[in-house]
């Protein structure tokens, strides 16, 4: 009897946590499409709580799993690592900006685990060979996948670019560019480009790295393409990765003013993420004095 | 009216600091954003910034003012007021830097800094002529010698092809006339010359190697260190003149703990990445002593011949002499 009230009582619990985790899923469209930002930067925290202590009952609930990786991962990039970048551009505060900087790194560190462990729940053993062997472990992935894929190697990638100064952390490159590939190739055109955004990020890293200004320029293109010009985002990812890389003041700034002149109306299913994009663009143009460097003589000349 | 006097004298007490604020000075430096050069620096600009409340502050630059002679291009220019500058930088202001990079010619950081202290005075004076005030050494980490195939001798090291910095003309010629196959590169070109077999060794700190990747195409270390890549952090002497003696005073006592911070954690970080690499199909080939003596003392006969040639008479002479009463200690 006790077995029966014990199992039924799993079952319940067990329902219960799918019956809030379609709701919350179908919330993310609720965050996605809102126009208040700072609403829904208040709203968030609670939204992550609540996805972890659902996790508690059921650890390996793949869909609880890929939604506490995906919500970490935005949080961390829109809200806490942009406060990061405000303190040090507008206020040389590297205190209050290096706070913020780790704060976003754990966050992205945990939203990284929360995809292996997604991963695991499929493939298990699969989290240590991506380390091992990038190219031969992504090769087990499928097209069913591929949201995993995404979010694991934009966590992983945003990770590593804030913690360079930990060699276990930034080892771990290859695997990004090994699962955002696999992710492209089986599916060029997932969420209207992103994959393509992505790229234009990993391609951005020195040369040294893998990186190639060229190729993240061929990423740009796709994007915009794919997203009909209605995702701010891509222009912004290009500016800060390519032309503040090199230096070019008058493409970062032309890109800026065309991720500013996107309609966020446009499309209501991406208006929260145009708004940041947008809101940072805005930060990145009133700062541009700080973050790109007088011209040598000879550079003013070829301008 | 009470509150109006509590802001007056709030006022009172703000605004000196705000009127003698100075505009910020840039730091150059070739340091990856969010590395731990970039982040020790920040560290610094802060605390420069908390200890002379606000007057002096640092903008840092890093990696996005071009490579290090463009930075040092700037700072002669007064586009950039500091810079940490590497080994290879520093020679070109002066060879008797080259004195740092001699192979095999330190055993430790403690022996490394020692020497350091000696030749200071010296070193300071070739910075101060071309205009540049010394505030500290930093460390870029020890550079080993990578390979495709185990290397244990120095004869092993003479039958590979040893990546060489292109330009670099004087240690290729030092190379070849002691023995070696150096192949002059740009350095963007070394990964496609460990693929296609035109070098199979480099000598790279292990951090870098690690973020390079190039430990999958040369998967052996000789863990015998080679030298340790110091760096210094210089503020150019105008700027410098424009702080008052306190400021100064404070620069170069945060720019000495970032100097101890940097050489405890940057050996430390490259521990770290060996231990990462050997994860992942490193394999750390290490001498036995004997070996390494041999080694040692086989180099020591061949980089004199830099002595005079590479690297100016005296601080060769003053070099030796200290490196080896350390070691007679």
């Amino acid at each position: 009897m006790a077995m029966i009230v014990l199992s039924s009582g799993c079952s319940i619990r067990s329902l219960a946590v799918n019956a809030l985790s379609d709701t919350l899923a179908a919330g993310a469209s609720v965050y996605a499409s809102d126009n208040d930002p700072e609403l829904v930067r208040e709203a968030m925290p609670f939204n992550l709580k609540t996805v972890e202590t659902l996790l508690q009952s059921s650890p390996e609930h793949p869909e609880l799993l890929l939604m506490a990786c995906s919500t970490f991962t935005q949080y961390a990039a829109v809200f806490v690592q942009a406060d990061a970048e405000v303190a040090e551009w507008e206020n040389f505060d590297y205190e209050l900006s290096a706070r913020a900087k780790l704060r976003a790194l754990n966050m992205y560190i945990r939203a990284r685990d929360y995809c292996l462990r997604r991963v695991e729940v499929d493939y298990p053993g699969l989290s240590a060979q991506l380390r091992l062997s990038p190219d031969n472990a992504v090769s087990e992935l499928d097209l069913e996948d591929i949201e995993t894929m995404y979010w694991l190697g934009v966590s992983w990638g945003s990770a590593i670019s804030l913690g360079l100064d930990q060699p276990d952390l930034a080892a771990d490159l290859p695997v990004v560019r090994a699962l955002l590939s696999r992710a492209l190739a089986l599916d060029e055109d997932y969420n209207r480009g992103a994959l393509h955004g992505a790229f234009i990020t990993l391609e951005s890293v020195p040369e040294l790295l893998g990186g190639s200004p060229e190729r993240a320029r061929a990423y740009f293109d796709r994007a915009l393409e794919l997203s009909g010009g209605l995702d701010a985002s891509p222009y912004v990812a290009l500016a800060t990765g390519v032309s503040l890389a090199i230096q070019d003041r008058e493409a970062f700034e032309s890109l800026l003013d065309a991720a500013l002149a996107v309609d966020p109306e446009a499309d209501i299913s991406i208006r929260l993420l145009n708004l940041v994009t947008q809101k940072r663009a805005r930060l990145l143009l009133d700062n541009a004095d700080e973050l790109f460097e007088v011209p040598l003589p000879e550079e003013q000349d070829k301008q | 009216m009470r509150s109006f006097r509590v802001a007056v004298v709030v006022t009172l007490l703000v605004v000196p600091a705000v009127l003698f604020a100075q505009r910020p000075m840039t730091l150059g430096s070739i340091a990856p954003p969010n590395s731990l050069w970039d982040k020790t620096l920040k560290e610094m600009a802060a605390a420069l910034q908390t200890a002379t409340n606000r007057r002096v502050r640092l903008r840092i630059a890093s990696s996005s003012q071009g490579d290090e002679s463009t930075i040092v291009r700037r700072l002669k220019l007064n586009s950039t007021q500091a810079a940490l500058l590497s080994l290879p930088a520093l020679s070109e202001i002066d060879a008797a830097f080259n004195v740092l990079g001699m192979p095999f010619f330190f055993n430790s950081d403690a022996e490394a800094r020692h020497v350091l202290a000696t030749l200071e005075p010296t070193l300071k004076q070739a910075l101060a002529d071309q205009g540049f005030v010394l505030i500290g050494w930093g460390h870029t980490g020890w550079a080993y010698f990578f390979t495709a195939n185990p290397v244990k001798t120095l004869d092993d090291l003479r039958r590979t092809k040893i990546f060489t910095s292109a330009g670099d003309d004087a240690m290729v010629q030092w190379y070849k006339e002691n023995g070696f196959e150096p192949v002059p590169l740009a350095v963007t070109d070394v990964a496609m010359g460990l693929n296609t077999g035109l070098i199979n060794a480099y000598p790279l700190p292990p951090y870098a190697v690690m973020l390079v990747q190039y430990y999958r195409s040369a998967p052996y270390m000789l863990d015998v260190p080679l030298a340790p890549v110091i760096n210094a952090l210089v503020v150019t002497a105008k700027a410098w003149a424009g702080l008052s003696t306190d400021d100064q005073e404070v620069f170069r006592t945060v720019g000495k703990q970032i100097e101890d911070q940097l050489w405890e954690e940057v050996p430390r970080q490259d521990r770290e990445a060996i231990k990462v690499m050997r994860g992942r199909g490193l394999t750390t080939v290490v001498p036995d002593e004997a070996a390494k003596t041999k080694l040692r003392r086989n180099v020591d006969e061949l980089t004199a011949s830099m002595r005079g040639s590479m690297i100016p008479l005296d601080i060769f002479d003053l070099a030796l002499q200290t490196r080896n009463a350390y070691r007679g200690q």
